[in-house]
């Protein structure tokens, strides 16, 4: 049985070795991570990749490194100590500042030797839900009411950022 | 403290929930997940089964 931290380790070599240039936690482990826990299939991790990436096959750098690091995959997902990972690349200006600005913050305190997680901050999950109308979901209302109800969404930015994304 | 109402005290053990750490998060997010195979047992008898879960093979 693999171990979480694992997960995070191997997010850090990523960046390290140049295959992605940032990431960051998003969907509802983000949410359950600056809010209360919840049953999820995945782990969105949200990437910038670095140097150019083809267009329409953005993520062949990543997917390259898994193959030949000999990695499972399992659908959509990279098999990563036990968890199913989704990478995405950041898809907009916006989601691309979210991973930028991500809350960089240590796993577990009782650990000197922990890794970091890296969380897209709650006023941008938000303003990523509401600015894209397939992501407009009762469910991300409800996590994004979680987060409105923990008092974490600067409702200031958010009008900024979302006015950002009409221009 | 002890809490006012019902409503205080459930306030009071969401945002002790809000508090912990990230690794007992995810402990709690995989025991949820787990639980969540247990209740769709239960949907499933009742012949209404939701999109199955399948726990994380993972520890915190």
């Amino acid at each position: 049985m693999g171990q979480f931290r694992d997960v995070l380790l191997l997010l850090s070599r990523l960046k390290a070795e140049g295959v992605i240039h940032d990431y960051a936690i998003g969907g509802a482990v983000a949410v359950s991570l600056w809010t209360e826990p919840v049953a999820t299939q995945d782990l969105d991790v949200i990437v910038t990749i670095a140097g150019d990436a083809h267009p329409l096959d953005p993520l062949r750098p990543l997917l390259d490194w898994f193959d030949q690091h000999g990695q499972a995959f399992e659908g959509e997902h990279i098999l990563i100590a036990g968890v199913p990972v989704q990478f995405l690349v950041a898809w907009s200006p916006l989601v691309r500042e979210a991973v930028a600005t991500a809350a960089e913050t240590v796993y577990d305190p009782a650990d000197p030797q922990s890794p970091t997680i890296r969380l897209i901050r709650p006023t941008y999950l938000v303003a990523m839900w509401q600015a894209d109308q397939g992501a407009d979901t009762p469910r991300r209302r409800e996590r994004a009411a979680h987060l409105r109800e923990a008092g974490l969404v600067d409702e200031t930015l958010l009008t900024e950022l979302l006015s950002r994304t009409k221009t | 403290m002890k809490p006012t109402s019902p409503f205080a005290g459930k306030a009071q053990w969401h945002a002790q929930q809000r508090q912990l750490p990230p690794r007992e998060k995810i402990r709690i997010l995989i025991e949820l997940q787990r639980r969540e195979v247990e209740n769709n047992g239960i949907r499933e008898s009742l012949g209404r089964p939701a999109v199955a879960m399948k726990p994380w093979d993972t520890q915190a």
